[in-house]
């Protein structure tokens, strides 16, 4: 039997390095013929007509999600070649066959370089957002990506892909978001793990959200519209006539309409010293336009003013850093207060304590919103497997920090008091699109929304946490 | 010492006694008493009585348009344009904000400036002190950045103001009152006076010489309906004559320009004393100096060149129109040159008594300049604080009597035969150019 013709098999190279052929798309994970010791390396040789499949069977098996597969060398047929997009990050090159000699040794210099670094192959499994986040450091490490710089990409909601490009499958997804980003970089600093090596930019991002999504908007100062027309204006030297250019056309010709005369040479009879904005809507004239910003990912508008300025910055992982990525001995507990995402259900009532006891001057408040998931045509229901692609899809809310417990999603974001009854329909409404989508893929999956719950400051947080224990329990 | 002054007492004594009493007089002081007394101090002795006389009337008449203004309240648009006035404009903006009336746009036209102007003016636009801003790139003169302006106002009237100029509180309302006074009047002019009239000697006497020739002078002009000036610091138009004239043209002297325009175009002007705004004047005498040739300058490039039509009989003749010229051109520029031919004549035929007849010369000067600074406390809104200005009366008749005919002959000499006007560097030079080929 050709191997091409098996969903999946296991090749031996010339390097004696085992190499797991996945010809169709299957989850590694959920495989329980393949264990994370029977192979070294994967190749992904899965042709489905449908890109999207194909892109899920590397998911699947990426070093960066799969447990089974977690840093091992990943290669793809060479007839992805320009189809994985920003994906191709994710992948350590083609091959045209999984006994491909550049492949072979491609393989040979990633084992190579973790044995130098004393690179420590297996892991745990990841729970939380935050320690996904130190494994991608590790995965960078394991790569020799030492310097991560932010790079321009389009699609990014930062506008940058630094070293959590892992996260990029979507291309509307990152796990970091940029105060998150900025966050971890300072407890790396601190910890000595990284040193800044160079200035990129200073850029602008949606004060509400932290996204660089946004468009730039000149409107009309007096009635908000940008229905607008921008022309010249001329002065005519003759008779200090000044009038926007339109009121000077006579035929082909530019004839002054104070004095008659036509003009003709530009710094002899006239020149051009402004330009002049007017509104269509309402015909006032004016220099300079309003200028607002939409930010299309929280459709909320701005004005320039109260954009938020970030710098964007290279890093470097320092030798300390790199020794203890690769070691798995890091010391670095990142408070899971920084880090909106998924977090174990402590953090998660944690993060309502200090929210509790914080000295700030805001009257926001914390909105609640919690699932009950289940699946009635299992005999077991594992909700831990939803965790995964919810929590991957829930990242591009960059305010939403979630948990799971038993067979309950909380989902939590913190609001002004204004905003509490829309942030909670929005919440509520974003989530059940997510789970939907989950739903499509796996069958039987079920979703019911129990309640939302407001927590203010002031209140006994204790008594907050109750109650969602009690409904829980 | 005592015996020489006696002796010189006695002189003088005798020169009154000989020359003074009859003819003699007459035939010495002629120009003092046939050409100014008349112009200056008659006249305005005279138009003060009226004036006094008709205030029961002009209050009524005020009060009646003053509810006419606040029934219609149209928006007005403030109009200032300037080069490297940044400084200045918050000052402005926050006299404005105090006016007792509010429905106004404000507008500043900035002309090239290189300094901090665009800066703080676009922060007070975002800060919504002001309503429009426009920058001109390139400087185009103060008539082009005033047109611009004029183009893009949306007000009913627009009120033209400098960048350093600031308001009496109800300025703005005063001087919208005229309009609703006469309906003829499309023009109104407000009433400058010096704000650092006590920095130096040089603003004291600019101080006392605006009271005199500004708020007293022009309220006599304008009763007599020959007023001419409506000083660019501060003046209001209806925006549909203004455009209808065709706005401000090439300067220096735009206000003079601009009044005769629409004087031309059948419209009546007038004088509003009582809306007051406040300026700084130069400091120094040399900057004076300059200031007032340049002044003389335009009397002969506008008056005498451009509108000299107005002298004699056209399709838009008017008589008031052709004395309000001829007025200017007589007294402020051709009698200067009488005077200098008086003065020639009179050194010349009384070599002998000259120090005599000059300090006799001054006491009468000083005398008349007395009589004006009654009437102008008593049209001044605020005499008390302007009463210490009489301290320098005696200087005062130094200043005007020879200074400022000396500069005002300076300036017209040069403007008449060598059309210095035309390098002057208050207008860019590219508009200069254009307007001395035009013969404009």
């Amino acid at each position: 039997m050709n191997i091409q013709d098996q969903r999946y098999t296991i090749v031996s190279n010339h390097n004696r390095r085992r190499i797991l052929v996945i010809n169709y798309l299957i989850d590694v994970d959920l495989t329980p013929e393949i264990q994370f010791e029977d192979f070294d390396a994967v190749y992904i040789n899965v042709m489905s007509p449908i890109m999207d499949r194909n892109m899920l069977a590397i998911r699947y098996a990426s070093p960066l999600w799969s447990e089974k597969c977690r840093y091992k060398p990943c290669y793809v047929t060479e007839r992805f070649k320009g189809w994985l997009g920003k994906a191709e990050v994710t992948v350590d090159g083609y091959a045209t066959h999984p006994l491909d000699h550049a492949m072979a040794q491609g393989i040979e210099e990633i084992y190579n370089n973790m044995r130098s670094l004393n690179f420590l192959l297996g892991t745990t499994p990841v729970v939380t957002h935050a320690e996904e986040i130190f494994r991608l450091c590790r995965y960078a490490i394991s790569r020799r990506q030492f310097t991560f710089s932010s790079e321009p990409t389009p699609g990014l909601s930062s506008g940058y892909m630094a070293v959590y490009f892992n996260t990029i499958w979507n291309e509307n997804q990152e796990y970091m978001q940029m105060q998150e980003r900025h966050f971890f970089h300072n407890h790396l600093l601190k910890l000595g793990y990284i040193k800044r090596t160079r200035f990129i930019h200073k850029i602008y991002v949606c004060p509400s959200c932290s996204r660089s999504h946004l468009l730039f908007l000149e409107r009309c100062p007096k009635c908000d519209s940008s229905n607008l027309h921008e022309e010249a204006v001329i002065h005519h030297f003759r008779c200090a006539n000044v009038s926007p250019e339109s009121a000077y056309q006579w035929d082909d010709e530019l004839r002054c309409p104070k004095c008659k005369h036509f003009l003709r040479h530009i710094g002899v009879d006239y020149d051009k010293p402004s330009s002049v904005y007017t509104c269509k809507e309402c015909g006032n004239s004016f220099m300079y336009p309003n200028m607002n910003v939409y930010c299309t990912s929280c459709r909320k508008t701005h004005t320039t003013d109260q954009l938020k300025e970030v710098d964007i910055e290279e890093y470097e992982f320092t030798p300390e850093g790199i020794r203890a990525f690769a070691s798995t001995d890091y010391k670095l507990v990142v408070s899971q207060v920084g880090f909106y995402g998924y977090s174990s259900m402590r953090d998660f009532l944690d993060y309502l304590r200090m929210f509790a006891d914080a000295d700030e001057d805001t009257e926001d408040v914390v909105i609640v919103g919690r699932f009950y998931v289940f699946d009635p045509t299992a005999d077991e229901f594992e909700s831990v497997y939803a965790v995964p692609p919810i929590v991957q899809a829930m990242s591009r809310f960059f305010n939403y920090k979630s948990t799971l417990w038993g067979n309950y999603f909380y989902f939590l974001r913190r609001v002004s008091p204004g905003d509490i009854a829309p942030a909670q329909s929005q919440m509520e409404y974003e989530l059940a699109e997510q789970f939907e989508d989950y739903k499509k893929l796996h069958k039987g999956f079920q979703f019911e929304l129990v309640g939302n719950y407001t927590f203010s400051r002031g209140d006994d947080v204790d008594t907050f946490i109750e109650r969602l224990e009690d409904r829980r329990q | 010492m005592l015996y020489y002054i006696f002796e010189f007492i006695d002189a003088i004594l005798q020169v009154l006694s000989v020359n003074f009493f009859g003819t003699g007089m007459l035939a010495t002081f002629w120009f003092l008493l046939f050409i100014e007394f008349p112009r200056y101090y008659a006249t305005d002795f005279i138009v003060a009585i009226y004036h006094g006389a008709t205030f029961n009337k002009r209050r009524k008449q005020r009060e009646a348009a003053r509810y006419q203004l606040y029934l219609e309240k149209p928006l007005v648009t403030i109009l200032a344009p300037g080069k490297n006035e940044g400084q200045q404009i918050y000052k402005l903006v926050t006299s404005l904000s105090e006016q007792t009336y509010q429905n106004y746009e404000i507008i500043i036209v900035d002309d090239g400036s290189d300094d901090t102007t665009p800066q703080i003016c676009r922060d007070l636009l975002k800060r919504g002190y002001i309503h429009k801003y426009f920058r001109m790139v390139e400087r185009g003169g103060k008539a082009s950045a005033a047109n611009c302006g004029v183009t893009h106002a949306t007000g009913k009237y627009i009120v033209h103001l400098d960048c350093d100029s600031s308001l009496d509180r109800n300025a703005i309302e005063r001087v919208l009152l005229p309009f609703y006074i006469d309906r003829r009047i499309k023009a109104v002019g407000g009433c400058v006076k010096v704000r650092n009239s006590d920095s130096t000697l040089c603003t004291s006497m600019q101080a006392l010489e605006y009271l005199r020739s500004i708020q007293v002078g022009r309220m006599v002009t304008s009763r007599l309906g020959i007023y001419h000036i409506i000083s660019g610091a501060f003046g209001a138009f209806e925006s549909e004559t203004l455009r209808e004239v065709g706005a401000w043209d090439i300067g220096p002297g735009l206000d003079g320009d601009i009044t005769q325009k629409i004087r031309k175009a059948g419209h009546k002007v007038w004088f509003a004393e009582d809306a007051i705004c406040m300026t700084n004047v130069p400091e120094k005498w040399s900057a004076l100096f300059k200031q007032r040739k340049r002044w003389s300058k335009s009397l002969i490039r506008f008056r005498v060149r451009k509108h000299r039509d107005i002298l004699w009989s056209n399709r838009n003749f008017s008589f008031s129109n052709m004395i309000s010229n001829l007025d200017n051109i007589l007294f402020d520029c051709a009698f200067n040159y009488v005077w200098l031919f008086y003065m020639f004549q009179l050194v010349l035929s009384n070599t002998d008594r000259l120090v005599e007849i000059l300090i006799v010369g001054f006491i009468l000067r000083s005398a008349f300049s007395i009589c004006a600074f009654v009437v102008m406390q008593c049209i001044s809104e605020r005499s008390r604080e302007e009463r210490h200005l009489g301290a320098f009366l005696l200087l005062y008749t130094f200043y005007m009597g020879y200074f400022m005919r000396i500069v005002r002959l300076i300036g017209h000499t040069e403007e008449l035969f060598f059309r210095t006007s035309y390098k002057d560097k208050w207008n860019p030079k590219k508009t200069s150019d254009i307007a001395r080929v035009e013969n404009m």
